[in-house]
C-alpha cells in the first residue's frame, strides 16, 4: 500500500468538501423551497466532516487495492455525507427566500475561501508577531507554536521602540527608508500626472487615445524590466546617464553603489528607485484622470470662462477641486503601493548602498527576515507595523481629501 | 516444549526471509535537489547506479531553483509533505537538524571526509548528512593570462606574500579619463570573498574568530584588525575601487569574465561557470593566493552540498544506504564531483594517486586547491551562518574599504551584532 500524505489529504478533503457543500446544498435547498443560506451553513459542515470521514476511509480502504484511484475517490468523500442531506431534507412549502439560491451558492463559497486563503494567513501573521517562530524549528502541538518557538508578547514591538541592537536599527532604517519613498513619490506622481492628464485631455480623440495607450505601457510592463532598464541606466561605469554627463564634461556618479552621493539631500540610490518606480506607475493615475477629467461637465468650465476666467484660473477653481475625490483615491492607492515597494529596490539595489541600506525598505526587510534568515516571527511583527502605518495613512488621507458634495 | 522450540526455530529461520521480502518490497524515493546542470546531471547518474543495484528502489529526483528551494524546505519540512532524501548544503543542516533523521550508528566512518566538508553535518554528537564536495570559497583565484602579459608581468602568479600580490594588482588595475575604475585589478570584494577573506585573515594571523568553547564571536581582536588594515591597504594602494566593484555591482565572477577584473577570489565552481557562460573567454588560470600572515594558509570553509534523510521518511533505512553509496564509496563520489565541478569531499580521492589522476584529468584547475584541503577547517556551526556573513560582516567590512566607518568601529560592530544572533 503507498504512503499518502494525510496532512495534504486533509487540506485537500477541507477545501472540496466545503465547496461541494456551500455551492450545491444552497440550490437543491432553494428548489425545495428551504431557506438557502441555512442551507449552505449545514452543506459546509456536512460537507466537511463526511469528506474527512469517507476520505479517510477511502484510502486506507482502497489504498491496497486501487493505489491510483484511491486518492480520486477518497477526494469525494464529501458528497456523501452531502447526498444524504440533500436526499432527506424534507421540502417546505413556505418559499419565503426562493431565487436567492443562486445567489448563496456562489456567495458562501467564496467567503470560505477568502476565510482560509486570506483572513486565516492574516491572523497567522498577526499571531506569529508574538513568537519567536521560525519553521525550523518544531516548536509545539499548536501549529508550532511554543515550545522552540517561544511566546515573546510585545518584546518585538519594544525592540522596534527602542532601536537597540540591530534588528531594530535596521527595522527604523527601513521604515524611514520607506516613509522617504512614499513622500517622495507621492507629490511627485500627483505633480506630474494631474497636469499631464488635463494636457492629454485636452487634445482630441486619437492622441488622448494614443498618449493614454504610450503612458499606461509602462504600467503593465514586468517590474523587473523596468529596474534591469534603469539598472542599465544609472549604471556607474557604461549607463546611459553617467555617459551623459560626461559628454557635456562633468563627474560621472556612481547612482546606485555611492552611499555618499546625493540628490538635494536625498541619496542618489533613493532617488534613483524613486525615479524608475514614477516611471513605471504614473500612468496608472493617469488614466485614472483621465476618466474623471472626462466626467466633469463642460457646463462648469464654460461658466468660469464666462465670468472672465482664464486657463489657470478654470483649473485651479473648477477642475481642481472637482478631482479632490479622485486625488483621494489615487492617493490612497500610491501610498499602499509605495508601502508595498519591492521588486524595483530588490533588483537596482538589493537595498543598498550602505551598511544600513539606503534603499532597504519594510518588504525587503520583512523578505529577508522571513525567507531569507526565517525569522517569521520578527518578520510578522515588522508586517503588522506595516500594516497599521498604512491603515493610519488612510484613514488620515480619507478625511482630509473627504468631500460632502456630488457634481 | 519441543512444540515451543520447534515453533522458535521455525520462526528464527522465517525472520530473515520476511526480512529479505521487506527489503525487496518496491520502495520509492523522493529526492531534493536545488537546480544546477551538472549537479543534477551528476545525481542522477547515482540515482541510475543505485537503483541498478537495488531494482526494487525507484528513487525520484524533483530540483526546484535554488530560491524557490530554500522556500519549499521551509514550508514542506514543517508540513512534512518533504522528500525523503534532501540535498542540504551543509552549513544550514544543524539548523534543520530537528526534522532530519540521524544517521544510524557505525554506518559510516566520519573521519573519511574532510573535516571542514563533514563539519556542518555534525550536530549533538550525531551525524544528520554527508558531504558530497569540500566547499572552498577562499585560498585560490581567477588570474587573467592576457592582463598579465599586456602588463608585463610574470604568468602564472606564484607570489610568496600579500604585498606581491598588491603590486600585480595596482599594476593591472585600469582607470578611465573620467576617473571611474575599469579593470579592477584584484577584486576581492564580493560578499563571500569578503567574508571568507576575513576569516581565513584572522587565522592566518595567529587568530580566531571563535571563543575558547565556541559560544561566542572574538572579531574584535588584534588578528582581525591587522586583516582588515591589510584589507584597507589592497584597496588604497589602488587595487580596486570597492564603490563599484562589489557583491551588488560588478560581482566577481561577472567582472572576472568580461574583462573587468584581473585577479578574482572566487570559489572554483567559477570556472565551471566562466567556461559554460563565457566559452569565448581567453585563457585564464587558478592559481593559489599568499598567507595573510607567516602561518600556515589556513582558512575556515563552509560543509557544501551533500545528502541528508528526513525523519519523517518512511524508508530511512533505504534512504540512508543511498546516501552511504553515494558519498562514501569513493568511485561514486569521484563520478559525482567530476560530474559537478566541484572538489572531493571524501579525502581518499584527494589522497590516492590513482583517484587524484582521475580527477585532475577532469578538473585540472583545481591543482591550485587540492594541497590546500589539509589547511581548511570548518566555519564553526553558528545560529544564524548567512545572516552573519552577509547581513553583518560584508556589509561592514564593505563599508570600512570604502572609507564610511573606522576599523575599530566595524570590528565593534561586527562583534556585538553577531554575537546578537545567538
Amino acid at each position: 500500500m503507498p504512503t499518502y500524505n494525510y496532512d495534504a489529504f486533509t487540506l485537500y478533503w477541507l477545501m472540496i468538501g466545503a465547496f461541494l457543500g456551500t455551492s450545491v446544498t444552497p440550490l437543491i435547498y432553494d428548489r425545495k423551497g428551504l431557506n438557502p443560506w441555512r442551507g449552505a451553513l449545514l452543506g459546509l459542515i456536512v460537507g466537511v466532516i463526511s469528506a474527512q470521514i469517507v476520505g479517510r476511509l477511502a484510502l486506507a480502504l482502497l489504498g491496497g487495492i486501487l493505489p491510483g484511484v484511491a486518492p480520486w475517490v477518497s477526494l469525494l468523500g464529501g458528497l456523501v455525507g452531502l447526498g444524504a442531506l440533500w436526499a432527506l431534507s424534507p421540502a417546505s412549502n413556505a418559499p419565503k427566500l426562493r431565487r436567492q439560491g443562486m445567489a448563496a451558492g456562489t456567495v458562501t463559497p467564496l467567503v470560505f475561501y477568502l476565510a482560509t486563503l486570506s483572513v486565516f494567513p492574516l491572523l497567522w501573521a498577526f499571531a506569529l508577531a508574538f513568537f519567536d517562530y521560525s519553521p525550523r524549528r518544531i516548536g509545539g502541538p499548536l501549529l508550532g507554536l511554543g515550545g522552540d518557538n517561544p511566546f515573546v508578547g510585545l518584546e518585538y514591538f519594544q525592540l522596534m521602540l527602542s532601536g537597540a541592537g540591530r534588528d531594530a536599527r535596521i527595522f527604523q532604517n527601513s521604515l524611514l527608508n520607506t516613509l522617504s519613498f512614499t513622500l517622495l513619490v507621492l507629490p511627485l506622481n500627483m505633480l506630474i500626472t494631474i497636469p499631464l492628464a488635463v494636457l492629454i485631455e485636452s487634445t482630441n480623440s486619437f492622441f488622448r487615445s494614443l498618449f493614454r495607450t504610450l503612458y499606461f505601457l509602462p504600467v503593465v510592463t514586468s517590474s523587473v524590466g523596468v529596474a534591469v532598464m534603469w539598472g542599465y541606466i544609472f549604471n556607474a561605469q557604461y549607463g546611459l546617464l553617467n555617459n551623459g554627463l560626461r559628454t557635456i564634461g562633468a563627474t560621472p556618479v556612481a547612482w546606485l553603489q555611492d552611499p555618499t552621493a546625493t540628490i538635494l539631500g536625498v541619496p542618489a540610490a533613493m532617488a534613483a528607485v524613486v525615479i524608475a518606480y514614477l516611471w513605471q506607475d504614473f500612468g496608472y493615475n493617469l488614466v485614472i484622470f483621465i476618466a474623471a477629467l472626462q466626467g466633469i461637465p463642460d457646463s462648469l468650465k464654460d461658466a468660469a470662462r464666462v465670468d472672465g476666467g482664464t486657463h489657470w484660473d478654470v483649473f485651479r477653481y473648477v477642475t481642481l477641486p472637482l478631482l479632490r475625490p479622485t486625488i483621494m483615491v489615487t492617493s490612497v492607492l500610491t501610498v499602499i503601493s509605495s508601502f508595498q515597494v519591492f521588486d524595483i529596490i530588490q533588483v537596482m539595489t538589493q537595498g543598498g548602498p550602505g551598511r544600513i541600506g539606503l534603499t532597504r525598505v519594510l518588504v525587503l526587510d520583512i523578505y529577508e527576515n522571513a525567507f531569507r534568515f526565517e525569522r517569521m516571527g520578527w518578520a510578522a511583527a515588522i508586517a503588522v507595523v506595516m500594516f497599521l502605518f498604512v491603515a493610519v495613512l488612510t484613514i488620515i488621507q480619507t478625511r482630509v481629501l473627504r468631500t460632502n458634495w456630488e457634481y | 516444549m519441543k512444540r515451543i522450540v520447534f515453533v522458535l526455530v521455525i520462526l528464527a529461520l522465517a525472520l530473515p526471509l520476511v526480512s529479505a521480502a521487506a527489503q525487496d518490497a518496491p520502495v520509492t524515493l523522493r529526492l531534493w535537489v536545488h537546480q544546477e546542470a551538472n549537479f543534477n546531471t551528476g545525481t542522477q547518474a547515482l540515482i541510475d547506479s543505485y537503483t541498478a543495484l537495488h531494482p526494487n528502489v525507484t528513487i525520484d529526483m524533483e530540483t526546484f531553483e535554488y530560491d524557490l528551494f530554500i522556500q519549499t524546505l521551509q514550508t514542506a519540512l514543517p508540513a512534512g509533505d518533504n522528500a525523503d532524501i534532501l540535498g542540504l548544503f551543509g552549513s544550514w543542516t544543524c539548523s534543520y537538524a530537528d526534522r532530519l533523521a540521524a544517521m544510524p550508528a557505525g554506518l559510516v566512518d566520519t573521519s573519511q571526509f574532510f573535516d571542514a566538508a563533514v563539519g556542518g553535518y555534525l550536530c549533538d554528537d550525531q551525524v544528520y548528512g554527508l558531504p558530497q564536495e569540500f566547499n572552498m570559497e577562499y585560498g585560490t583565484v581567477l588570474v587573467n593570462k592576457a592582463m598579465f602579459e599586456a602588463a608585463g608581468l610574470t604568468y602564472p602568479p606564484a607570489w610568496t606574500s600579500l604585498d606581491e600580490l598588491s603590486s600585480d594588482a595596482v599594476a593591472l588595475a585600469q582607470t578611465g579619463s573620467d576617473g571611474l575604475m575599469t579593470v579592477a585589478g584584484y577584486h576581492f570584494t564580493n560578499a563571500d570573498a569578503i567574508a571568507f577573506g576575513f576569516l581565513a585573515g584572522i587565522l592566518q594571523n595567529g587568530g580566531d574568530y571563535w571563543n575558547e568553547d565556541r559560544s561566542a564571536f572574538t572579531f574584535n581582536t588584534d588578528a582581525a584588525r591587522h586583516t582588515l588594515e591589510q584589507m584597507i591597504s589592497l584597496v588604497e594602494s589602488g587595487a580596486i575601487d570597492p564603490v563599484l566593484f562589489n557583491d551588488s555591482a560588478n560581482w566577481g565572477g561577472n567582472a572576472f569574465f568580461t574583462n573587468q577584473a584581473a585577479i578574482t577570489l572566487i570559489g572554483p565552481w567559477a570556472v565551471a561557470f566562466g567556461l559554460s557562460d563565457f566559452p569565448d573567454f581567453g585563457e585564464f588560470g587558478y592559481v593559489a593566493l599568499p598567507s595573510f600572515g607567516s602561518a600556515d594558509p589556513l582558512f575556515a570553509a563552509d560543509s557544501g552540498w551533500g545528502l541528508a534523510v528526513a525523519g519523517n521518511s518512511p524508508h530511512a533505512d533505504i534512504a540512508w544506504d543511498f546516501v552511504q553509496f553515494a558519498t562514501a564509496g569513493a568511485e561514486n563520489a569521484l563520478g559525482w564531483n567530476v560530474t559537478s565541478g566541484t572538489i572531493p569531499a571524501l579525502r581518499e580521492i584527494v589522497e590516492t594517486d590513482a583517484a587524484r589522476g582521475d580527477l585532475l584529468a577532469a578538473l585540472p584547475w583545481l591543482e591550485a586547491n587540492l594541497p590546500l584541503l589539509q589547511y581548511g577547517r570548518y566555519i564553526g556551526r553558528m545560529p544564524d551562518r548567512d545572516l552573519v556573513f552577509y547581513d553583518i560582516v560584508y556589509p561592514y567590512i564593505l563599508d570600512t574599504l570604502q572609507g564610511l566607518m573606522s576599523v575599530d568601529e566595524a570590528l565593534m560592530l561586527i562583534e556585538e551584532d553577531a554575537n546578537a544572533t545567538f
